[in-house]
């Protein structure tokens, strides 16, 4: 199977401060991985450093994204290139339309592909489609970026901007966090509806239940910033049955 | 009893320091003019460059006309009728040691709460306290010398220290920087010289009390702090003066110079006189107060809360002109009856990264009049310079005011100044649920204001956070309308 | 001969209207000798401490009589909007301009006129209002009461709703001299009355050094509506000095957008006084100084009686070495309980050279109130920058954005669609990557 991203011994601070302390991972064109761990374990800081986020410095080892060093280019240029991060907490941009906002980020990435910008016409009938997807209402393009919305609302903004932008990498920031049953049901099932061999999905969550709906090929145990433990969905039912106390445990005699 | 009438018997509580001492005063008659000014040099044998530092203020003053910017009714002042020198007389030429001091004025300390003798003295503060145009006594000094910290009258510095006073008096405020500080400059009388040598901690609170006794004098006080590289002193100063009919002149001077990585607290506990009910008498407090951050990573913090004197002028500021430098500013101000205070404070970013917070709690009831009056100014040179301001104010009684001007100003695009204003009356569902809960009218008022300014309250040294509650508790009694 | 010598020549010289008429004639007079008393504001003055006026001081402005303009209506397309659909009336260089104005049929109890037509016939309907509601509070304001002749003057009777908007716009044109104008407009809404005024002033032919010094009146009475808009529009080389002064009367309600984009030097006075209970106000503005351009908007709110509210939102967004300035008083009077007041400043610095001084004040007399303000300056936020990176938009992108959501703030408080689209418009012209922001907006 052909590598789509490669993590070798990656370190990471924020603030001056070592979070990840040497990730090894590796993730196939088609599959889905989970990443779990407790608060504080680095996880956020994984999905912020794949994305490009300013303050979370690498000090260390390095990203190869489809063949190339993802490391040395803009935000701006993952995206296009097809990395999505859904956000832990979207962030509410009050006066930038959601409509016009999603239109130019997509024009950007079709631009960036040597593709012709998305007419007026075509844009509506695409995002009405997508909409559909994780069940959100017309209205909610008329307004601000996440302006205004429940955590629920913005949740599924973050699901349906991906659908639009049909990334190759998308990373889900505990995009579970909050959410009641119904919504989250909703969320996995525009992230199922985009299963594809070409794309590839990594979830960073602290609890299992996400798992249910959205079955991953593997599950990564992420602790102090290293990865401790690797396995099939089976380690997750594992972990939610035991703790994460019993990796812990397992690691320090180890 | 209704809740006004608890509130009048509340507001209608005594000055608690408005008693005379009566002792025999080396007074000067009034009037002002350079003859005046020569005679005060030449009673505290000032050298002659500083005999020549008063004369140019006082030449400056002449040129000058008294603000009326602020929003305060003032009568206008008899600078003639005013007497620029009071001194309790003694045999010498003054007191070598606490034994030595009149045991009249130890008395009047002892009756402010303030006790000068070390053996009962407040732990761990050392007090210089001013009577009228002098100091009377220093405590601790020994103890302070022995780490190289200099805390004596401004009259003994320019004795014993006089490089130090030469070099820094006037470097903060000059002498014709405004009209009450020109005046200052120009016939100041005594207050406190502080230095804290690179590198020391002061192990102690370091306070001074002033105290306005005799009549138709003013009192023109100058203090001067300098914490030099990475030096630390709280200061504290407190101040009270007899009831009079007649309104008393209060022009003080005081400087901070803070050098890199230095830090100066600087606490105010404001109680001079504030008139009667009818607005009749009380002090005019009219005060010069800036602190200079000249090194980088300097600190200074104001604290002040003032519920004293008829009218209250002043606006302690932070030059911000070292890099990282703070400057922080929390204010409680009460007015009460005829009341008026004008104060604020002016926070200058030069340097890179500055910081400035300035908290601001006003407090009007009866007929009091307060204003706020701030300026935040962001020089082109200060990237990164931060300020956020707060300025709450809390109206008892349908016959006072509380205005609000602040003035901000930015020049620098990675600037980031946040002001926050609001103002309303005391909370009718706040004392509902008060009196709802047993407490009676005035325990609830007292709560509530204090709550108010909490945020204030908790930066004074715990003496003085303790004496602060008492004072807005008994100044504010009779707030609610 | 001096500045005074100057006016006062002039003022002998001109051609007035009205002159025959007693009482605007000894106006006139007054506001003259108040000039020459007061002169033109100085720095020294507290309510200009941030705004000089010299440029203007220094130039002897002529009076200019009426003249023959060659323009097309298409000519102001620019300026006026959906004709059809509102009653528009031109001004040029101070003067009313018919062949280049619509009015369309109006209702029963309105008075459109130009104020030139109204003195000639009628001006003792003008004489309770006029001067009557702005003072002459400054040198520039004593200067339009001396030397106005025309503007515009709307009337609407009790309960009657002027449902089509009136567009008042005011074109400046090059001339051989430099060339001021004081405009003087009287807006009265009887009893239950409703309108909407759009006040635009913009230039035509080359950038014009012209001085545009201007007053609105406008009575609100118990219960009528007022939207009032300003657009100012002029050319970068011009001065613009007005004042706009409205007094509103029990539960009645005045609403106010003003949009800043033009001239080299600004400064507008919104001065609303709620005299009755329940009366309100909300004033919005934005300011876009970049260049050199300087701006200043003080506003006023008078609140004199119980149960009177008012809301304000201003924004500044300042580059190059724009300057931008905002005053904004409210003040609470003794026995005016029950006020609730609530004013927002927020600045957006883009450049090294720009500088925005702010000055939000409360004064407040009795203890029954609910007022706040809040002011800011700073820049973008950086998450929200990055949020927009992280979807594929470049950093300059993000950025002009995320600055015209910003000031969209304002402009989307504007009632009046068509207008809104037209400012929104205009603002896009003025930003960075705003060109591509077009397309997709």
């Amino acid at each position: 199977m052909e590598k789509l991203l490669e993590i070798k011994n990656l370190h990471a601070e924020v603030g001056g401060k070592e979070i990840l302390k040497g990730i090894d991972l590796t993730v196939n064109y088609g599959e889905i991985h989970a990443i779990m761990g407790p608060n504080g374990s680095g996880k956020s800081t994984l999905s912020n450093v794949l994305a490009g986020r300013e303050g979370y410095e690498v000090t260390e080892g390095e990203v190869i994204y489809k063949g190339k060093n993802l490391l040395e280019l803009e935000p701006e240029e993952r995206a296009r290139e097809g990395i999505f991060m859904a956000f832990q907490y979207p962030v509410e941009i009050p006066g930038v339309n959601n409509s016009y906002f999603l239109k130019a980020a997509l024009n950007a990435k079709l631009k960036h592909e040597g593709k012709p910008e998305i007419d007026a016409m075509d844009f509506l009938t695409l995002v009405r489609d997508r909409m559909k997807i994780v069940e959100m209402d017309d209205k909610f393009m008329s307004r601000g970026v996440n302006e205004g919305f429940s955590g629920g609302e913005k949740k599924r903004n973050e699901i349906l901007q991906m659908a639009v932008l049909e990334p190759t990498l998308a990373i889900l920031d505990e995009t579970d966090s909050g959410l009641d049953i119904d919504a989250l049901r909703i969320v996995a099932e525009g992230v199922n509806k985009l299963r594809s061999p070409e794309r590839s999905v990594i979830m960073v969550t602290h609890y299992q239940r996400l798992l249910d709906y959205i079955v991953p090929d593997f599950v990564h145990v992420l602790s102090d910033g290293r990865i401790i433990k690797s396995g099939d969905k089976s380690l997750a039912l594992e972990l939610e049955e035991k703790g994460y106390g019993w990796l812990l445990g397992e690691d320090e005699a180890a | 009893m209704s809740s006004t009438d608890v509130l009048d018997e509340v507001v209608g509580s005594e000055y608690k320091h408005g008693f005379v001492t009566d002792i025999e005063s080396d007074i000067l008659p009034p009037g002002l003019n350079e003859d005046t000014i020569r005679f005060i040099s030449a009673q505290k044998e000032e050298p002659e460059w500083l005999l020549q530092f008063r004369l140019d203020a006082y030449r400056h003053w002449l040129t000058m006309d008294q603000p009326d910017w602020a929003k305060l009714n003032i009568d206008p002042i008899d600078y003639q009728a005013i007497s620029y020198w009071a001194a309790p007389k003694s045999k010498d030429d003054g007191p070598k040691s606490l034994d030595e001091v009149d045991p009249k004025l130890l008395e009047t300390y002892e009756k402010l709460g303030i006790p000068l003798a070390e053996r009962a003295a407040l732990a761990g503060v050392a007090v210089d306290a001013v009577f009228d145009s002098v100091s009377v006594a220093t405590t601790f000094k020994d103890k302070l010398a022995k780490e190289g910290i200099i805390f004596c009258s401004f009259s003994e510095a320019v004795k014993d220290h006089p490089d130090l006073v030469k070099e820094y008096l006037g470097s903060v405020v000059p002498t014709g920087d405004n009209y009450f500080a020109a005046l200052n400059s120009a016939v100041f009388s005594d207050g406190s010289f502080v230095y804290i040598p690179k590198g020391v901690r002061c192990p102690m609170e370091l306070s001074t009390y002033f105290r306005i006794n005799a009549s138709n004098t003013g009192q023109f006080e100058r203090t001067l702090i300098v914490a030099d590289e990475g030096a630390y002193v709280s200061y504290l100063e407190g101040c009270t003066a007899p009831m009079r009919d007649e309104n008393q002149l209060h022009a003080a001077v005081v400087e901070l110079v803070v050098q890199k990585d230095a830090q100066i607290k600087y606490s105010t506990v404001q109680n001079w006189y504030p008139g009667d009910e009818n607005g009749v008498g009380g002090i005019y407090n009219f005060v010069t107060k800036r602190a200079d951050c000249r090194g980088d990573n300097a600190k200074v913090s104001w604290t002040q809360v003032e519920t004293g004197s008829a009218i209250t002028w002043k606006y302690p500021s932070c030059v911000l002109r070292g890099d990282n430098s703070v400057g922080e500013f929390y204010s409680v101000a009460l007015t009460n009856n005829y009341q008026q205070a004008d104060t604020g404070t002016k926070m200058i970013h030069l340097g890179k990264n500055t910081s400035s917070t300035i908290i601001s709690k006003g407090i009007s009831a009866g007929h009091g009049q307060q204003s706020y009056r701030g300026l935040v100014k962001v020089a082109a040179s200060a990237d990164g310079a931060r300020n956020y301001s707060q300025c709450d104010s809390m109206l008892l009684g349908d016959q006072c005011g509380a205005h609000t001007f602040p003035y901000i100003e930015a020049k620098n695009p990675t600037a980031q100044v946040e002001h926050e204003a609001s103002t309303s009356k005391i909370s009718e569902d706040q004392l509902f649920y008060c009196q709802q809960r047993g407490l009676g009218v005035e325990d609830a008022v007292s709560m509530i204001v204090n709550g108010f300014a909490k945020e204030v309250i908790r930066e004074l040294p715990m003496e003085f956070a303790v004496e602060a509650q008492k004072l807005l508790g008994v100044s504010l009694e009779n707030a609610v309308g | 001969m001096s500045t005074m010598e100057h006016y006062r020549q002039i003022f002998a010289d001109a051609d007035m209207v009205g002159k025959d008429i007693d009482w605007l004639a000894a106006g006139r007079e007054k506001a003259l000798a108040e000039f020459e008393q007061s002169g033109f504001p100085t720095s020294r003055n507290e309510d200009w401490k941030y705004t000089r006026v010299n440029p203007i001081e220094k130039k002897a402005w002529n009076w200019s009589g009426k003249t023959c303009v060659g323009l097309d209506p298409e000519d102001l397309n620019d300026y006026v909007f959906e004709r059809k659909n509102s009653h528009v009336l031109v001004f040029v260089n101070g003067w009313f301009q018919p062949q280049l104005s619509t009015k369309h049929e109006l209702p029963q109890g309105v008075t459109l006129s130009s104020m030139a037509a109204q003195i000639a016939d009628g001006a003792d309907e003008l004489k309770p209002y006029l001067g009557k509601i702005a003072q002459n509070n400054n040198g520039f304001m004593a200067l339009n009461t001396a030397f106005s002749n025309d503007g515009a003057y709307l009337h609407v009777a009790q309960n009657v709703t002027l449902d089509k908007p009136v567009q008042l716009v005011f074109i400046a044109t090059r001339q051989s001299d430099p060339v001021f104008t004081n405009t003087r407009n009287l807006i009265v809404l009887e009893r239950g009355a409703q309108a909407q005024v759009v006040e635009t002033y913009g230039f035509i032919s080359g950038e014009p050094e012209n001085f545009t010094n201007a007053i609105t009146e406008a009575v609100v009475a118990e219960g009528a509506r007022l939207y009032h808009n300003i657009a100012q529009r002029e050319s970068e080389q011009g001065y613009h000095v007005s004042t706009v002064a409205a007094t509103v009367a029990k539960d009645g309600h005045f609403e106010q957008n003003a949009i800043a984009i033009g001239a080299r030097l600004m400064r507008t006075d919104i001065n609303v006084a709620l005299t009755e209970p329940g009366a309100h106000a909300t004033l919005n503005g934005l300011y876009l100084p970049h260049k050199r351009q300087h701006m200043d908007y003080h506003t006023f709110i008078d609140h004199a009686a119980p149960r009177c509210t008012s809301e304000e939102v201003y924004r500044g967004v300042l580059d190059d070495a724009g300057r931008g300035v905002f005053n904004g008083k409210v003040l609470v009077r003794e026995g005016a309980v029950q006020t609730n007041a609530d004013q927002s400043n927020k600045n957006l610095l883009l450049s090294k050279q720009a500088e925005v001084d702010t000055k939000p004040q409360l004064e407040i007399f009795n203890d029954d109130v609910k007022c706040s303000h809040g002011a800011t300056i700073g820049q973008l936020n950086d998450l929200h920058i990055f949020y927009l990176r992280s979807r594929g938009l470049d950093e300059g992108q993000a950025r002009s954005m995320l600055t015209y959501a910003f000031a969209n703030e304002v402009v989307n408080r504007i009632s009046l669609e068509p207008l809104r689209d037209r400012m929104s418009m205009a603002i896009l012209d003025r930003m960075p990557g705003g060109e591509e922001l077009k397309k997709l907006v």
